[in-house]
């Protein structure tokens, strides 16, 4: 399993104009490999993900790039054809449970959509599987939820239910939305604990968006840091953590909150997307920013074998290392 | 359940109260009205003291409350006739043209508002919105007056707006008071043929103008149900198109089933104007013309009718939408 996303580009059509929402996103998720994507809100992260999996809003259109899945340009195929990938191939966690639930319906009914939406099958046989799934996920009473419906579920209940669906049609890759921002704090380790077992035990590989540094560093092997629509930074979760390359990586790991030391904020705001940013859209709120930023965006540059970054800085020289205590 | 029930004869009361003091307030002596011009003082005298007028306020207040709680409205001022009588007798033609409506105007509506909510935001939508503010835009009786105009007087598609079965039909025995019942009742196809195509022209009005209220409601709600985060989940799982779109009404049905309660309940007395036009005696054009000639009795009786109709339609309206949502449902388990 492999997926290439290259230059995406995807805009929003709206009454106070075009919002430029991704513009010229890269980024690569291996076999095997769980990968974070990161930034504030209004960053690109889900529109990202929206615009690989066509869930747009009819707003949103994506003007340029591909997303290779497997070799399968997912941005160009018919939306019949993509339709038969997702679920199938690719699975979806969605951020809050009670909104992707139909609450109208029993669970069961839900699995047995899921299912015949792919393949042959008769109730009984869903049945089966979707018991088969809800043990998996550590559902206790797995009978008694399926005949149920979602307002009788706890959130992580809910949400274990979400992640069983995901994961009925044994996809190779999983695409997960915040997946755990609409849940108790108590819940969320257990569900992301619960969902990268899943992922490695069935050699699957996982695209996750989150603001959560915390939940990068611990599930993710590799992060994609991603500001004003663009990917500012990418490269393994050791490594960038702990050398940051680019100044909004580096402030966005000095605002975490840490024990004993003082909270910096980030101060300024995320610019807003209406205009087409031209330089480097975190010049106005960089430490480091240089005449030159305001010319041009800055190119991605690799650097070593497995990082990138988009900065026009020398960074090894003239951004700070991290310091952590 | 039980405190809505509870609340049923309350609200009927502060209606039936309400109804009373407006027409007490209102200008006209109903005794002047039915003596006419040419009467005299004493005249107009003798007839106040039949109907009771000379009595003070209160008294006739009471009075009227207790007559009410036993099922008597009281005979009409203008024409003696027992005013519960009347409204068994016109509210059935009010109900089948408010179904025969409704039902075109949900069939018409609900596709148009379905097919906008769908495609929200793109060009079957914007026609879609077009029409829609256009139909509310225009008054029924304008609808009337322009289906007359062109399906019966030009045209000659429907006869014309002069009654339910036209002069060379006879009625059938009255059984239920539905014609359309009573006629297939008493086996008159030909009197069903006719009263059929005779309901074109009023159903078309009615439904015309209330089609454009589903297709707003159905195009507002399917519209947010299509960028719910449940169809973008049910979409992110390879449901169909067609899976999807059953989801958002699943999600939509609510409110379209309160919109329609509403609907049946304002169109039962309601279209007394277009009643009226196409003399379709129903409980509407009655209301109206008891309100005209001033008959309290028969007005009062008009409005405890169709107060009641509504308040049980808004309790059948809670039921229905408590048996379709498991979330309600199972609350109250």
């Amino acid at each position: 399993m492999s997926l290439v996303v290259k230059d995406l580009e995807t805009r929003f059509i709206t009454r106070q104009g075009v919002v430029y929402a991704a513009n010229g996103v890269n980024f690569t998720v291996g076999d095997g490999e769980i990968v974070g994507i990161v930034g504030e809100s209004g960053s690109g992260k889900t529109v990202t993900i929206n615009s690989i999996l066509g869930l747009l809003d009819p707003a949103g259109r994506v003007r340029n790039g591909s997303a290779l899945f497997d070799g399968t340009d997912l941005l160009a195929i018919r939306r019949r054809e993509l339709r038969r990938i997702r679920g199938a191939r690719i699975g979806f966690i969605a951020q809050n449970p009670f909104g992707a639930l139909n609450p109208m319906l029993t669970i069961e009914d839900q699995f047995y959509n899921v299912m015949r939406a792919h393949r042959r099958a008769d109730r009984t046989e869903v049945r089966q599987q979707a018991l088969e799934m809800l043990r998996r996920v550590g559902i206790a009473g797995p009978e008694r939820t399926l005949d149920g419906y979602a307002h009788e579920l706890s959130g992580g209940m809910a949400q274990r239910v979400v992640i069983a669906i995901a994961l009925l049609l044994n996809p190779p890759l999983v695409i997960a939305d915040e997946p755990t921002t609409a849940l108790d704090v108590t819940v969320q380790r257990q569900i992301l604990d619960l969902i990268k077992g899943l992922i490695r035990e069935g050699q699957r590989s996982m695209l996750i968006v989150t603001h959560d540094l915390g939940v990068v560093a611990q599930y993710c092997d590799r992060v994609v840091v991603m500001y004003s629509g663009r990917v500012v930074e990418e490269g393994p979760v050791a490594k960038v953590f702990t050398r940051p390359l680019h100044p909004y990586t580096l402030a966005l790991l000095r605002s975490v909150p840490r024990l004993g030391t003082e909270v910096q904020g980030l101060g300024g705001r995320v610019p807003d997307l209406l205009s087409r940013p031209t330089g480097c859209a975190f010049r106005h709120r960089c430490a480091f920013a240089k005449e030159s930023c305001a010319v041009a965006t800055p190119p991605t540059a690799a650097i070593g074998p497995d990082r990138a970054v988009a900065c026009v800085l020398d960074v090894e020289r003239e951004v700070p290392a991290l310091v952590v205590d | 359940m039980l405190r809505r029930l509870i609340i049923i004869p309350i609200s009927l009361f502060f209606v039936v109260a309400f109804s009373y003091a407006l027409v007490e307030i209102m200008p006209g002596d109903p005794a002047l009205a039915i003596a006419g011009n040419t009467a005299n003082e004493r005249e107009v005298a003798i007839i106040r003291a039949e109907l009771g007028l000379d009595r003070p306020f209160d008294e006739r207040f009471v009075r009227f409350f207790t007559d009410i709680a036993q099922g008597d409205l009281g005979r009409s001022f203008f024409d003696g006739q027992i005013v519960s009588h009347e409204i068994t007798r016109y509210f059935p033609a009010s109900v089948e043209i408010m179904v025969l409506s409704l039902l075109f105007a949900g069939l018409i509506g609900l596709s148009l508002g379905a097919l906008a909510g769908y495609f929200r935001q793109r060009a079957p939508d914007s026609v879609a919105r077009i029409v829609i503010t256009a139909l509310q835009a225009v008054p029924e009786f304008l609808i009337a007056l322009l289906l007359i105009f062109f399906i019966f007087y030009l045209w000659r598609w429907a006869p014309a707006p002069i009654g339910r079965l036209s002069l060379t039909d006879t009625y059938p025995p009255v059984v239920t008071n539905f014609l359309f019942i009573d006629l297939i009742l008493a086996g008159d196809w030909n009197g069903l043929r006719s009263t059929a195509h005779r309901s074109v022209l009023p159903v078309a009005t009615l439904a015309i103008g209330t089609a454009a209220y589903f297709a707003k409601v159905a195009r507002a709600t399917i519209g947010a149900a299509m960028s719910s985060k449940q169809v973008q989940f049910a979409r992110a799982c390879g449901l169909s198109e067609f899976k999807v779109l059953q989801y958002a009404l699943l999600q939509a049905r609510g409110p379209i089933i309160t919109y329609t309660a509403i609907l049946v309940a304002a169109l039962v007395g309601g279209a007394s104007i277009i009643e009226t036009m196409f003399s379709w005696r129903g409980l509407g054009q009655w209301g109206l013309q008891a309100i005209l000639n001033k008959d309290v009795p028969a007005i009062q009786g008009f409005v405890i009718a169709t107060g009641s109709f509504t308040m049980i339609v808004y309790l059948a309206l809670d039921l229905v939408v408590a048996a379709l949502d498991p979330r309600i449902r199972h609350d109250r388990g």
